[in-house]
């Protein structure tokens, strides 16, 4: 199970976290706690955008993020796509088999 | 008389734990510190029949991987205290999550109650959990709870004393050949070392395996080379067998289990809003309806801007302007030319004519708005993924395209989350092709003048126009991407996968706020860096001294006579529009400022007299070349600074020149050879 959604995400056939759970004939909240799991082993990271999310760059033109209080920033993230990608250990664990 | 009961509540973060702990001990609570650390103990007395049982109320934790202070302490209580019964509290609504740290509890043979907590709350998100089944299948009591409205704490006291009297088997999970095998052998030796009882070996067992920090510390692994030695065959076999790291594998085999567990005791029926998410992705989302229907809906947007944002709204700012400029030439009758001049030529005709946009702004970005924060934005990001992978760039390349289109500074900020330099070098050198919000003061002026009032079938021209630009865009730093991509920057495969958020509808509140926020930023800059542009221009449109202002014999206009032949070849040969272009390097916006200032009128007077120095085809021309010609130079700032080389910043500027020129051309002379 959990080899199979690194292996998925490995070949780049599925590109969305409900369609990986229809891919996999998985409940999407197991698929959820799957990829809560994946990085908590350190399998898998979240990467957000840097002008996504609550981080401000400071690029000194587009910079309202730095206004917004804590509500609106998790508003606006809930809005947006999270996107999870392979760590080196993840790579590991699917291309080096021992 | 008897002895004291204990009961420790453990579950996962936000089970609804405390409330549970609250009710069931009510006032009769002590709380204090956990030996050593800062991490708040709380203990309690509950009565059943007369009976008092003490309830330990253990910091949350995901699982047995104890990775922080809290976990640890929750772990080392179950292992050392001993407890006589621990109680798995499990959030109803997030069972799955919840039933991870239930298998690990279970395979210890400690006595374990699992609690289905917020039952109510799963029936609000239609989960309906078989008890009685999921009881059968993990071999343990299964109660429902409603912390909050005090319902089920008699039957959950009443079955955590029943356990005192019964004897539980650990859980026995198949992990398969050959782990079932080495975890047994490691839990015998585990126990004939003394390092583990037969209630918690086949669990130390397997985090051992799992090559667990805690469970290396708990054992004092380091202490006994003969246990190292069994584990380490022990990993080395499953790795060699199953093909993968014990940890992941071992993890997995919960999963099926768990999976297997929600398959036959828990039913869910999809919610309203899951359903409509799942119908609208169906559609949205689709393989080849997908990127057609974004496309269209950008294409509305554009129409929508122009025709409602545009020619209605922007309309009323216009003749605002108009008789704010009437009224201030009248006060100042008698003031000095010179400042006349500046106030009028420079502060009416050139900062207005740019903030006469500020209604197209509103529209445009409520729209956009609206688009983010139902959630399609995120489905265009997937969709534009999709396209890029496609054509052979990093997916994550669209992020910074769809980011790019508010603000390229923003949209190059954006690709610091690509991993490989490589990409990030391509990431950055596209995104200037993106038509940001600073172009469309002047998509929107040329579409209003030469395409405004003319049709293609049911659909406004002007908004063709734009819609048209922002393709080429697109299609231009695709190309570019690709042509990089293959010369000199050769790509390494990226792997990701993302989790689209529901659909939603948003709140006006919201959209007015982000509304607000991203055309605020075009207002601030109307009043500082374009209006100081637009006092330099103007500087420069009236000296030397005696010159007729804004005439080609000023240094304004000796500058753009020089430079006016090198866009002849595009119809735009004019040193009104070389000058404008040249400005337009400081900021885009500046463009439709400059033109207000140099042709002595604000926007509202622009659109005659631009009909005098372009054709509809040179305007488009002009269009293109305002898209693609050099990035601004705060965009530019931001390349020297994200690549750390002037050089690239440089190639940046050279090469964006060298297409939008060639492409302006192209456009000029191909519709001029098609008789258009």
């Amino acid at each position: 199970m959990l080899i199979r959604i690194l292996q998925e995400i490995a070949s780049n056939q599925t590109h969305s976290h409900n369609s990986l759970a229809k891919t996999l004939n998985l409940e999407p909240e197991t698929v959820k706690h799957m990829f809560q799991n994946l990085q908590r082993m350190g399998y898998i990271i979240a990467d957000d955008p840097a002008c996504g999310d609550d981080r401000c760059d400071e690029c000194g033109v587009c910079c309202t993020k730095k206004k917004k209080d804590q509500k609106e920033i998790k508003q606006e993230m809930r809005s947006g796509p999270t996107r999870w990608k392979l760590t080196e250990k993840g790579k590991e664990a699917i291309f080096q088999k021992p | 008389m008897n002895r004291e009961f204990t009961i420790a509540l453990v579950g996962n973060p936000n089970c609804g734990k405390t409330s549970l702990f609250n009710i069931m001990t009510g006032s009769r609570q002590h709380v204090g510190n956990w030996p050593g650390v800062t991490v708040e103990r709380k203990e309690g007395i509950a009565k059943y029949n007369g009976r008092n049982i003490k309830v330990i109320d253990l910091p949350g934790t995901y699982s047995f991987s104890a990775s922080s202070e809290d976990e640890l302490i929750a772990v080392r209580y179950i292992l050392q205290d001993k407890p006589d019964v621990v109680v798995n509290v499990i959030d109803s609504g997030n069972i799955e999550r919840n039933l991870y740290l239930a298998l690990q509890l279970l395979e210890m043979n400690s006595q374990v109650v699992l609690v289905l907590n917020m039952f109510d709350e799963a029936e609000k998100k239609h989960i309906k959990i078989d008890q009685a089944k999921l009881a059968k299948l993990l071999g343990a009591p299964v109660v429902a709870t409603i912390a909050t409205r005090n319902y089920g704490i008699q039957e959950l006291l009443a079955t955590a004393l029943k356990q005192e009297k019964q004897h539980r088997e650990p859980l026995k999970l198949d992990y398969g050949t050959p782990a079932n095998q080495v975890i047994a052998e490691i839990a015998k030796e585990l126990e004939e070392t003394g390092l583990a009882t037969a209630q918690d070996s086949r669990l130390l067992a397997v985090k051992l395996l799992e090559n667990d920090q805690f469970a290396r510390d708990y054992v004092q692994l380091e202490k006994f080379p003969a246990l190292q030695e069994t584990v380490k065959r022990a990993s080395q076999k499953i790795r060699t067998e199953a093909g993968f790291d014990p940890e992941i594998y071992l993890a997995d085999k919960r999963y099926e289990f768990i999976s297997m567990l929600v398959r036959e005791c828990v039913q869910r029926e999809a919610t309203q809003s899951q359903d409509l998410t799942e119908r609208l992705d169906k559609v949205l989302t689709h393989k080849w309806l997908g990127i057609p229907l974004f496309f269209i809906i950008m294409f509305l947007i554009y129409q929508i801007t122009m025709g409602f944002g545009n020619d209605f709204l922007g309309s009323y700012v216009e003749n605002a302007f108009a008789l704010l400029g009437e009224y201030i030439s009248g006060l100042m009758a008698n003031s000095p030319e010179l400042l006349r001049s500046f106030v009028i030529d420079a502060v009416i005709g050139g900062v207005g004519s740019v903030l006469v946009f500020v209604p197209l702004m509103f529209t445009m970005y409520f729209l956009i708005s609206f688009l983010e924060d139902s959630g399609y934005m995120a489905r265009a990001a997937y969709l534009m993924d999709r396209l890029m992978s496609a054509v052979g760039l990093h997916g994550k390349t669209a992020v910074a395209m769809i980011v790019g289109s508010g603000c390229n500074v923003a949209g190059i900020m954006s690709t610091r989350t690509l991993d490989s330099k490589k990409d990030r070098m391509i990431g950055i050198l596209i995104s200037p092709f993106i038509s940001c919000s600073a172009r469309l003061p002047v998509y929107a002026l040329f579409a209003g003048v030469f395409f405004g009032g003319k049709k293609v079938g049911i659909f406004p021209a002007s908004g063709l126009v734009i819609f048209s630009l922002y393709l080429l865009g697109i299609i231009i730093a695709v190309t570019a991407g690709k042509l990089l991509s293959k010369t000199v920057f050769k790509q390494e495969k990226s792997y990701f996968i993302m989790e689209l958020p529901p659909y939603r509808i948003p709140t006006l509140k919201s959209l007015l706020i982000h509304m607000w926020e991203k055309t605020e930023s075009f207002v601030k800059k109307a009043g500082t860096i374009i209006f100081g542009i637009v006092a330099l221009i103007w500087a420069l449109s009236i000296f030397p001294v005696g010159v007729t202002p804004g005439s080609v014999e000023s240094i304004l206009g000796k500058l753009g006579t020089i430079l006016a032949p090198i866009f002849s070849p595009a119809g735009f040969g004019t040193w009104e529009s070389a000058v404008a272009l040249i400005v337009g390097v400081g900021a885009k916006e500046a463009i439709v400022a400059t033109f207000g200032m140099v042709y002595g009128t604000g926007e509202e007077m622009l659109s005659n007299v631009l009909g005098q120095y372009f054709t509809p085809l040179s305007a488009y021309a002009f269009m293109v070349m305002t898209l693609l010609y050099s990035p601004c130079a705060a965009t530019i700032g931001i390349i020297k600074k994200e690549t750390n080389s002037l050089k690239w910043a440089f190639f940046s500027v050279a090469y964006s020149l060298v297409i939008g020129w060639g492409m302006a051309v192209l456009v000029y002379q191909l519709g001029t050879f098609l008789g258009l």
